[in-house]
């Protein structure tokens, strides 16, 4: 074997090797993230599929430009917010995400769910309460719910003075007037029985003027709140500092208007209570949608409506309570942009219309590309096989990796993508051709014609793979899922046709079948047009027949 | 067959040759006369937008047989729901069991009573996609802003890979004719423009730009040293560029085409209406005329901004001189010959392989 093209055979076997241990190392990755992974039902061999392919909803919120300059932290402080709120609904699968810019985008696989819009989408409501008493909960129920909840309801809580309400927290509910007694009766059973977990605090229904059993997820503490004292709307502002000669982060706040004056006679109260040592009289809750973000006691009387939260804050808690305070929770208003319900059978058909549309699309390329290039057609069909098993465990990967999902749009770009991919042979094959046609020996336009098809390859892939990453950046919607399975693809192509196809052609040509130019090969003499010679042969006219 | 088989090979000898370069004013005319019925047709007749440019709700209804009956049920239920904003919905059939049907807009409350009314008139299963007014419009500045960042990147790129200006400027002409056509294709039929279709418009960018790259690569390989050739124009290297890369245009297109083409099948026929139709129908349009530029448009384009460079005009200038003297000398233009090249390396191959060639063939 010393013909200097036999040089490269070798080198082919090794990068086929290598790219085969590529692909089973990717297929093992798949494997172990599913033994690593949580195990949600789904088996690790199934792609994540988007909504419009297994039912769902999805809802679509855009921030209202009026509601100040969407920034991306506001965005994603927005997002978090939100996927709380839809978690607290009991929707467990649910997805929250931003794009473009200025939009979240909810999806609920599975079921219909196009009414959590309105629980998500509103400003939350951040209110200052009393504490009236604390509960451990998890009690068991009151016999009739329905019935304490009219109580609490039809009470008339309205008439209760400030000082009647500061009284009830340090001088005990008793202080009440009479008539609310049966109701504060029916508020220390909710406050018993309740269960401090996501689903206890999802039925929390935040009224303003009543009173309000909730807790603090947080530390578990369940609370029985007075009506509200003072609106989240009398925030003026809320920042994480630390103070000058602390080290403590604490959150300073500024209140406004009336709630400077509410805030003013109820810290004067509770804080007389702390000083009498009794630091559960001397508390306040600040309540986020139902929810207690924070129960401080009081330890200064404020009088000029700014106050400083404090206990045990690290930068980050200091910072997301700040946040919270500040924005009511949402740090922008959304408007809903769109609800898309879709139902599974409906889903269903266009997973299959998919899957229908890829096998015919594919099938067609292999025909024609069987017809034209004979032999080498058996080669596009390899390529293209490895190249969709690539695609396929990188689906897979990125589906448990990055939360990437096929859509309808996805498969379709994987589909254009079979048409992008065969492109590529067909500028390898071609040259390869052109090259026989120049006079080389096929072993040698195999080689030499790569050199030439490779940069032709990659310039081209570089421009279409330029387009998808544009396409993905500037496309919103399920457009984002075609333009990422085409840059996907195209990537992939570009490994196939170095690590497989080349090194693949390259041993081909030194089998009999295609090395001799069978006439089945899509080397053949007759084909390539050059009928007065071989395909072994370099090109001068030697007098040999064609076969 | 054999025709067909032999017709790459004598493209690529130039035995078989298109004036693509040289006849490039027809071209161009076509090209002309088509772009200017796209405008009047964009101006004239506009585009009929879908759903999501106009906001409203689109409703799916799966139900056994979607005959007329079915569907005027359907549209009495819509009618009879009690939600006066729904009315005059448009309903259209979808595959074989399902029905559309697009009302104004609507929150929700008020989709979710059509909702119900259709799975009373008989809807086994009801999806609806409640479309805000501003969606399409997003996405359709979204998708300028893409266009324009593409533009300048892919003008840089080509420029870069080229160090040719010119064939950036012909690649972004070749792509401006092929948005333009296939925006015009959607104006005079009157198909649908959702988001989808312009993801569509979008994609025909990377595609029409790669079928050019690849075109202009051999006008790049032929081109090269040509200024000291005595017997080659830069045109005529270009010309055959195009001529040699033909077949490779030819395949590559009908391979692009063909997923394309299942996937607009599919579109409309298992799923009647939808996104998939509306995308394969923008690709299918823009891929065979962006297939069309890149040879038409695109390399004659380059060619003629080339010519024009005075080094390139004198190089041509200088050939033709040459070659009305060789006529004199010898009538009939010197056919361009095969070049031959053979390498000590080759020829060292030869007497390891005749024998086994003659084994094979006795052994078949």
């Amino acid at each position: 074997m010393a013909r200097p093209a036999s040089r490269g055979v070798p080198r082919a076997r090794r990068t086929l090797l290598l790219f085969f241990a590529l692909v089973v190392a990717l297929f093992a990755l798949v494997a172990l993230t599913g033994f690593t992974g949580e195990d949600d039902g789904d088996s690790v061999w199934k792609p994540r599929l988007g909504l419009d392919l297994q039912g769902g909803t999805r809802i679509t919120l855009q921030a209202e430009a009026s509601s100040g300059k969407v920034t991306s932290d506001k965005l994603a402080q927005a997002r978090d917010i939100i996927d709380q709120r839809v978690n607290a609904t009991g929707v467990s699968e649910a997805e929250v995400t931003t794009q473009g810019g200025n939009q979240v985008i909810i999806e609920v696989p599975g079921e219909s769910r196009g009414g959590i819009v309105d629980e998500v989408g509103r400003t939350a409501q951040l209110r200052f309460r009393l504490l009236w008493g604390s509960a451990n909960g998890g009690g068991t129920a009151p016999d009739d719910p329905e019935a304490a909840q009219k109580l609490i309801d039809d009470a008339d809580w309205g008439s209760l003075s400030l000082e009647q309400m500061i009284a009830a927290e340090t001088q005990g509910l008793t202080t009440l007037p009479d008539e609310l007694s049966d109701a504060v009766a029916a508020l220390q059973a909710q406050a018993a029985a309740f269960n401090c977990s996501e689903a206890g605090l999802g039925e929390v229904d935040d009224v303003a003027s009543e009173p309000l059993v909730t807790c603090d997820p947080k530390t578990g503490e369940v609370m029985l709140l007075s009506p509200t004292i003072i609106e989240g709307n009398q925030i003026k502002s809320a920042d994480a500092v630390v103070p000058q000669g602390t080290f403590e982060w604490v959150v300073s706040l500024a209140l406004r208007g009336d709630g400077t004056k509410v805030f003013d006679t109820v810290t004067e109260a509770l804080y007389a209570q702390e000083l009498a040592g009794s630091q559960q009289t001397s508390r306040f809750a600040i309540v986020l949608d139902g929810e207690v973000l924070s129960a401080p006691t009081t330890n200064a009387h404020f009088t000029n409506g700014k106050s400083q939260i404090s206990g045990g804050f690290t930068s980050d808690t200091a910072k997301a309570l700040a946040n919270q305070l500040r924005y009511g929770a949402l740090p922008l208003t959304f408007k809903v942009n769109g609800v898309s319900v879709e139902g599974p059978s409906l889903a269903g058909t266009q997973l299959e219309a998919g899957i229908f549309a890829g096998l015919i699309g594919l099938v067609l390329v292999l025909v024609y590309c069987l017809f034209y290039y004979r032999g080498l057609g058996l080669v596009v069909i390899g390529s293209l096989l490895v190249a969709g098993l690539t695609t396929y465990a990188a689906v897979l990967l990125l589906g448990k990796g990055m939360g990437f999902t096929l859509t309808l749009p996805g498969i379709a770009g994987l589909i254009v993508a079979i048409g992008i991919t065969a492109d590529s042979f067909i500028v390898m094959f071609e040259r390869i051709r052109d090259e026989v046609r120049e006079g080389k020996s096929l072993q040698l336009a195999v080689e030499s014609g790569w050199q030439r098809a490779r940069s032709t390859i990659v310039a081209a892939d570089a421009v279409s793979f330029m387009a998808a990453v544009i396409l993905f950046i500037f496309a919103i919607g399920v457009v984002r899922g075609f333009a990422f399975a085409l840059g996907l693809t195209t990537l992939i192509d570009v490994v196939v046709v170095f690590l497989f196809t080349k090194p693949l052609v390259t041993l081909l040509a030194r089998t009999r079948f295609f090395g001799q130019g069978h006439p089945l090969s899509g080397f053949d003499a007759k084909h390539l047009g050059i009928g007065q010679r071989k395909v072994t042969e370099v090109g001068r006219v030697t007098g040999g027949r064609a076969r | 067959m054999s025709k067909l088989s032999t017709f790459g090979h004598d493209l690529y000898e130039g035995h078989v040759s298109f004036d693509f370069v040289g006849r490039r004013k027809l071209w161009y005319s076509i090209s002309a006369v088509v772009m200017l019925l796209a405008v009047v047709g964009v101006l004239v007749r506009g585009f009929s937008f879908g759903i999501e440019f106009e906001g409203g709700v689109e409703f799916t209804a799966q139900v056994e047989t979607n005959d007329s009956a079915t569907v005027d049920a359907l549209i009495k239920a819509v009618g009879d729901a009690g939600v006066p904003e729904a009315g005059d919905p448009i309903a259209s059939t979808s595959g074989d069991d399902a029905v559309r049907i697009q009302t104004a807009a609507l929150d929700q409350d008020q989709a979710s009573t059509i909702e119900k009314a259709l799975g009373d008139a008989g809807a086994t299963e009801v999806s609806q996609n409640l479309i805000g007014p501003s969606w399409g419009e997003q996405v359709a500045k979204k998708a300028l802003t893409g266009l324009l960042v593409f533009l300048v990147v892919v003008v840089l790129f080509i420029w870069a890979y080229f160090r040719e200006w010119r064939m950036s400027a012909a690649g972004i002409v070749a792509l401006a004719h092929d948005l333009v056509i296939t925006a015009g294709v959607y104006a005079w039929s009157g198909f649908e423009v959702t988001p989808a279709t312009v993801t569509g418009l979008l994609t025909i960018l990377g595609y029409s730009l790669y079928d050019t790259v690849v075109v202009f690569d051999k006008v790049r390989e032929n081109t090269r040293g040509v200024l000291r050739s005595k017997t080659r124009t830069y045109v005529e290297q270009a010309n055959l560029a195009v001529n040699q890369t033909l077949v490779r245009s030819i395949n590559t297109s009908i391979t692009a085409l063909l997923p394309v083409a299942a996937l607009l099948f599919v579109g409309v026929f298992v799923l009647g209406t939808g996104p998939l139709k509306d995308l394969a129908l923008a690709l299918f349009v823009g891929m065979a005329v962006g297939t069309y530029s890149s040879i038409f448009i695109a390399t004659p384009l380059a060619a003629q901004l080339k010519g024009r460079e005075p080094s390139v005009k004198a190089h041509t200038a200088k050939v033709l001189e040459l070659r009305t003297r060789e006529v004199v000398e010898a009538p009939a233009a010197p056919r361009p010959a095969r070049p031959i090249t053979t390498s000590g390396a080759s020829r060292r191959t030869q007497p390891s392989r005749t024998p086994r060639s003659r084994r094979g063939k006795g052994r078949s």
